[in-house]
């Protein structure tokens, strides 16, 4: 299987591409790349990180300037970029790709110093533990201070002018977490009178909003469950407008390499059944429950579509393009094929199937 | 403590794991596996999959403790009804605002004071929206439970990876939320300062409420006052269940079962969880990697078969197709016989080779633990459990995939 899975353009020019998602696409290939911001979500483990990051090395690729935000202490992108440390200050990763990991602590420090008359105030509040509990108690600060974190992020600009970072690409953890960000503004609308709280989110609400800056990108799995809570996903925030979609990629799309000769592997199986031939017989038992994966993933991609492109009618908004990328089975991912994976997932990859 | 001591004699099992590991099934059987040993068992969810209630055989699962039919499961293959030696399974999903509401109901001394925590908005906000409030509202639910349920075993699923020792720290978090100082510097009135460090306390509250007006608006500083003042009299109740939460927890009889997968994203969260939890000293004392190997054996599938005889593809394909099938056209079909047993082996060499890579991954995440701690390690499965029979079958790997951990080296890993 090895060739086979590793190799992108193959398991995508096998893979039902939906034709007509990709045609009313708002954005395609390297398109998606020149926005400000581009969010990824997506149920826990359906490899959320590893798109994002291959996205970042492609940026780069470009002679674009990415940096990967990740969002708590997950450290995912010390792993795939095999770095000893991500930190809250972006660093170079290598391949020209800066990351950094935003702690809510301190994004809540910044933020004061921020917004505190003199720095020695800030450091004094901050380093006060009364106010430190308080701080760590209240659910919305943490949050807050995120939002803050990446505005300034998008505020950076090089010597000449030109925003620093391009395009800010956010892991945003599991879904409730991206909901939770796109819907900060109603949260707190009720509860926030004018101040530089609500003038903060209700700029950052609004870049989010704006689909020539900002893009969320869901990332799923092949399976029932996860298509599932993306079609939740995309009806619930294609229905309050708060951001405007890139892509959907379905991650680890298996491929038996078999398809069209099931008979063959059938026929093979009762002849070593009657030969007794063990080991062909496990062979052929285990090709049938790949070819069986493989006829049921095809049939998640196919309702995958089907409910974006309806949800997307009646939301009047352009249906995102469905991009299918193949599992890859190595233990520890090597830099081709993130390469692999990144070019995949911009469809800037002429098909090298067989 | 192996899985079938725990599920049998332990009274707390708390799951915790990154995402998408199947956590929350594994939680569910494990709650099935106690009831069927005789014990009347609650699982506390976290996850709203309509999967999952489907699964329990329930219409729905939410903030109600419901009962779960189990007797449909001796209607089923034959499996023997708990019922009938005297264990049940009860389930309810964690629903955050709803779960705070009736708590306040339940804790609020008087009507008024309820009224008035029900209409504040940061109450709501800090009850429905935000993402720590769950371990808050979770740890009042295992209370109850705990203290008034009058379960034998409660099951906690918790949130994927990073919120997942939350539980642990909202106790703590709470009570220094809802701590006398805190309140003081926004409450004057709550405990009136005397001597002169509680009047420099005084002073401090009266600038930092200023900078916080500044940063927040003095709407939402209102309201985090009024909100401050109508909980500081239920303060006692909430630091008294707090502490009885963190007893609860560090138990000698409640069990933290971390599960992963073997995929490497999936056990470096684990590992990240793992260290996090040895170093606040909870024992770890059972690890379940769901899905963590292929069966590649159709005549054992529970082994891990990592390493295959080797095959000569080209004779066996030869021979069946001359001896078995002479019908066969020989020139097409041989030829197509040999493509697809070469890509059959290649497919089970490929399904092999992962096993092993699963193999180094779980070593490596199990190395760092006490020899005490046991790891199972559960095939992936090729349906989704669907139903109660499915959900037994799962609870029967469980049990069944159990291996003390090897004294030394991975080797022992083999079958």
């Amino acid at each position: 299987m090895g060739s086979v899975c590793v190799s992108v353009g193959g398991a995508l020019g096998n893979a039902p591409v939906p034709a007509a998602a990709h045609a009313t696409s708002p954005t395609t290939g390297s398109e998606l790349l020149d926005h400000r911001f581009l969010l990824f979500t997506g149920k826990g483990g359906v490899g959320k990180s590893t798109v994002t990051a291959a996205l970042a090395i492609e940026a780069a690729t470009q002679g674009r300037s990415p940096l990967v935000v990740e969002l708590g202490h997950r450290a995912t992108m010390r792993s795939v970029f095999g770095v000893d440390e991500v930190g809250f200050t972006p660093r170079a990763v290598g391949h020209g790709v800066h990351a950094m990991s935003v702690e809510i602590d301190q994004a809540v420090v910044e933020y004061m110093a921020q917004h505190v008359p003199s720095r020695r105030l800030a450091r004094a509040i901050v380093g006060n533990q009364v106010l430190e509990r308080l701080f760590r108690a209240m659910p919305a600060v943490g949050e807050i201070a995120t939002v803050n974190a990446l505005h300034r992020l998008e505020a950076e600009r090089d010597g000449r002018g030109r925003p620093r970072w391009s395009p800010i690409l956010v892991d945003l953890d599991a879904t409730g977490h991206a909901l939770m960000f796109l819907e900060l503004r109603e949260v707190v609308r009720h509860l926030m009178g004018a101040g530089p709280m609500r003038r903060l989110i209700d700029e950052m609400a609004d870049l989010f909003a704006d689909p020539q800056r900002t893009r969320l990108n869901l990332v799923t799995l092949p399976d029932e469950l996860p298509v599932t809570e993306t079609l939740e996903l995309h009806a619930r925030v294609a229905s309050a407008r708060s951001v405007g979609f890139g892509r959907v990629f379905v991650n680890r799309v298996p491929r038996s390499g078999l398809r069209g000769h099931e008979a063959m592997v059938e026929r093979l199986r009762q002849a070593a059944q009657q030969g007794g031939d063990a080991e062909l017989r496990a062979d052929a038992e285990l090709a049938q429950r790949v070819l069986a994966a493989e006829t049921e993933a095809r049939r998640q991609v196919e309702r995958l579509t089907q409910g974006l492109r309806r949800q997307s009618a009646d939301g009047g908004g352009a249906v995102p393009a469905v991009v299918l990328l193949p599992r890859l089975t190595a233990a520890r991912m090597q830099l081709e094929d993130l390469r692999r994976l990144g070019r995949a997932a911009l469809g800037s990859t002429p098909t090298e199937d067989a | 403590m192996s899985l079938t001591a725990l599920v049998g004699r332990g009274s707390l099992v708390v799951c915790v794991g990154p995402g998408g590991v199947g956590k929350t099934t594994v939680s569910a059987a494990l709650g099935l596996a106690a009831a069927r040993a005789g014990r009347k068992t609650l699982v506390l969810t976290i996850d709203p999959a309509r999967r999952l209630a489907d699964a329990l055989g329930l219409d729905g699962l939410d903030d109600t403790i419901r009962r779960v039919p189990l007797e449909r499961l001796s209607q089923g293959e034959g499996e023997g009804d708990p019922s009938s030696s005297g264990g049940s399974l009860w389930a309810a999903m964690v629903d955050t605002g709803a779960s705070y509401d009736a708590l306040i109901e339940r804790i609020a001394p008087d009507e008024e004071t309820k009224a008035r925590v029900l209409a504040n908005r940061v109450y709501q906000a800090v009850s429905r929206s935000l993402s720590r409030s769950h371990a808050y509202v979770a740890m009042e639910r295992l209370y109850d439970a705990i203290e008034h349920g009058g379960y034998d075993l409660v099951v906690l699923d918790t949130p994927p990876a990073r919120n997942a020792l939350d539980i642990l720290d909202a106790p703590g978090h709470l009570a220094s939320f809802l701590d006398g100082r805190v309140v003081s510097w926004f409450i004057p009135s709550a405990d009136k300062p005397s001597g002169l460090g509680a009047r420099l306390l005084a002073k401090g509250g009266e600038v930092a409420t200023g900078l916080l007006a500044r940063v927040t608006g003095q709407t939402l500083l209102d309201e985090i006052i009024a909100f401050l003042t109508v909980f500081a009299s239920m303060r006692e109740g909430f630091i008294a269940r707090a502490q009885r939460v963190q007893e609860i927890l560090r138990d000698r009889d409640t069990a933290f079962v971390l599960v992963s997968s073997a995929s490497p994203s999936s056990a470096d969260d684990a590992a990240w969880l793992r260290d996090d939890l040895l170093r606040r000293r909870v024992p770890v004392h059972a690890v379940v990697f769901n899905q963590s190997f292929v069966p590649v054996d159709p005549r054992a599938p529970h082994q891990l078969v990592l390493r295959l005889p080797p095959a000569d593809v080209e004779a066996q394909v030869r021979a069946l197709v001359r001896t078995l099938d002479p019908a066969l056209d020989p020139a097409l079909d041989e030829a197509e016989g040999l493509q697809v047993a070469q890509r059959m082996r290649a497919l089970r060499e490929e399904a092999v080779a992962e096993n092993q890579r699963f193999g180094r991954i779980v070593d490596g995440l199990v190395a760092e633990l006490p020899s005490e701690c046991h790891r199972v390690r559960v095939p992936r499965l090729d349906d989704e459990v669907r139903d109660l029979p499915g959900l037994a079958r799962l609870a029967d790997l469980l049990l069944a995939g159990e291996q003390p951990r090897p004294p030394a080296g991975p080797s022992s890993d083999r079958p």
